[in-house]
């Protein structure tokens, strides 16, 4: 039975993942809540469980993960436990000592949630996602690029944010790239929220880090997906003033593959040719590829933000 | 003739002979963009793009044939000095190499 908070059923809690339904019997504070009244079965379920140390068959084995052909990919963390992800749709884990670990949700709601998109046949990019005009624009970078700052900026101007950390791209239409909405819930540090005027009493902290906490955008998460209309590459700590730097050919597709998140993961589960063909796709669909060049602190990051959205169109 | 950010490829230029069989690596994946073909190698895993004077030349590879050959066909089609096409076609074969999207044999 669904409570008034919403997405609790006893021990299992139900997820927004980018418009499927994940049942998990662990916390993931990242993801918004399921806030569909109506019973709708998961799509995705992510169970406690006994999960083996190594595939039975597998075709490609890293030091901390395997793949099989079979689409499996089984992750083995030590101190933090295993992980066993199939058909892009079940995932199963076994705490190394019973309780979860800390670290866990963060593994889940990261590379993991990337390794399920992937196994689906979409493309995770490590990005913010921010609607610009009615079109997504994927602000892509490592996690110190200050990708979720640079969306809260926008946000505090307000854009709609719909996505946090993994921004997951559609590229399989014949002429389209649509960018899936999957939450607005920004993990900001202290600093970035006190700059933004926010206070971070009531907020939740943001596991694993002691001054990171969530900060949710406001406006309500959409279900339609967004025509995606720019990739832009986050490079933090330029000199002033901010640049946003237009690229081309090998200079674009060698920025958004840097962006695929979990990429070695997925090229293990067979999706290096369609990681490949993705700039392809984007470029034919008329997706724009930018770099900006943000200077240091929160300055940086609005003059950023302006520098962004008074970019020339087309 | 290649485009993005690429390197000298000095030392494998040494290696490129008359008779050095020039192939397409089988690893190789490739898509063609405007006019610039888009390639990587599996192993590098780093997008390299050619012009449409590379593309034409990466073209001539399917097949594999001999460094010579390829100039002679580039020479002729072209109408160019011989000499001064084999020493711009060595080098972005050496960088091709480097890349790992062609093979020297």
């Amino acid at each position: 039975m669904q409570t008034p908070a919403g997405g609790v059923h006893g021990t299992t809690r139900s997820y927004r993942l980018c418009g499927l339904k994940l049942d998990s019997d662990f916390d993931l504070p990242a993801l918004p809540e399921w806030d569909d009244p109506a019973e709708a079965p998961a799509d995705v379920s992510c169970r406690r469980g006994v999960v083996p140390s190594c595939l039975k068959q597998p075709d490609y084995i890293a030091p901390i993960f395997q793949t099989s052909s079979a689409g499996e990919y089984l992750l083995v963390l030590p101190g933090t436990g295993r992980i066993l992800v199939r058909a892009g749709n079940d995932i199963t884990v076994e705490p190394e000592f019973g309780p979860a670990p800390s670290n866990l949700s963060t593994i889940l709601a990261g590379p993991i949630q990337a390794v399920l998109w992937h196994q689906r046949g979409l493309l995770p990019l490590h990005a913010s996602v921010v609607v610009i005009e009615g079109r997504a624009v994927a602000l892509c970078g490592d996690g110190a690029a200050g990708k979720s700052t640079l969306a809260a900026v926008l946000a505090a101007q307000g854009y709609h944010v719909i996505a946090d950390d993994i921004g997951v791209v559609d590229t399989r239409g014949s002429e389209e790239v649509l960018a899936t909405p999957g939450g607005a819930r920004l993990q900001l540090w202290r600093d970035a929220l006190v700059g933004l005027g926010v206070a971070t009493d009531g907020l939740k902290r943001a596991p694993p880090h002691q001054e990171k906490y969530f900060f949710d955008c406001r406006g309500r998460i959409p279900f339609e997906r967004y025509e995606l209309a720019a990739v832009v590459q986050l490079v933090r700590n330029a000199l002033p003033p901010a640049r946003l730097v237009r690229l081309r050919g090998a200079q674009a597709a060698n920025a958004l593959y840097n962006c695929v998140h979990s990429q070695r993961s997925a090229r293990a589960l067979g999706r290096a040719q369609p990681i490949f063909a993705a700039f392809p796709r984007m470029a034919f669909a008329g997706v724009e590829f930018w770099r900006l060049m943000v200077p240091e602190g929160l300055a940086g990051l609005r003059e950023a933000a302006a520098r962004l959205l008074a970019a020339p169109k087309g | 003739m290649q485009t993005g950010d690429t390197s000298d490829g000095a030392d494998v230029t040494s290696r490129i002979a008359n008779l050095t069989i020039v192939s397409r690596s089988p690893s190789v994946l490739t898509a063609e963009i405007d006019s610039e073909v888009l390639m990587m190698s599996v192993e590098q895993e780093e997008y390299f793009g050619l012009d449409d004077v590379g593309s034409n030349i990466w073209k001539r590879l399917d097949p594999p044939c001999t460094f010579a050959d390829l100039i002679d066909r580039l020479a002729a089609d072209y109408d160019a000095d011989r000499e001064n096409i084999a020493e711009d076609v060595r080098a972005l074969l050496a960088t091709m190499a480097e890349r790992g999207v062609v093979r020297l044999a």
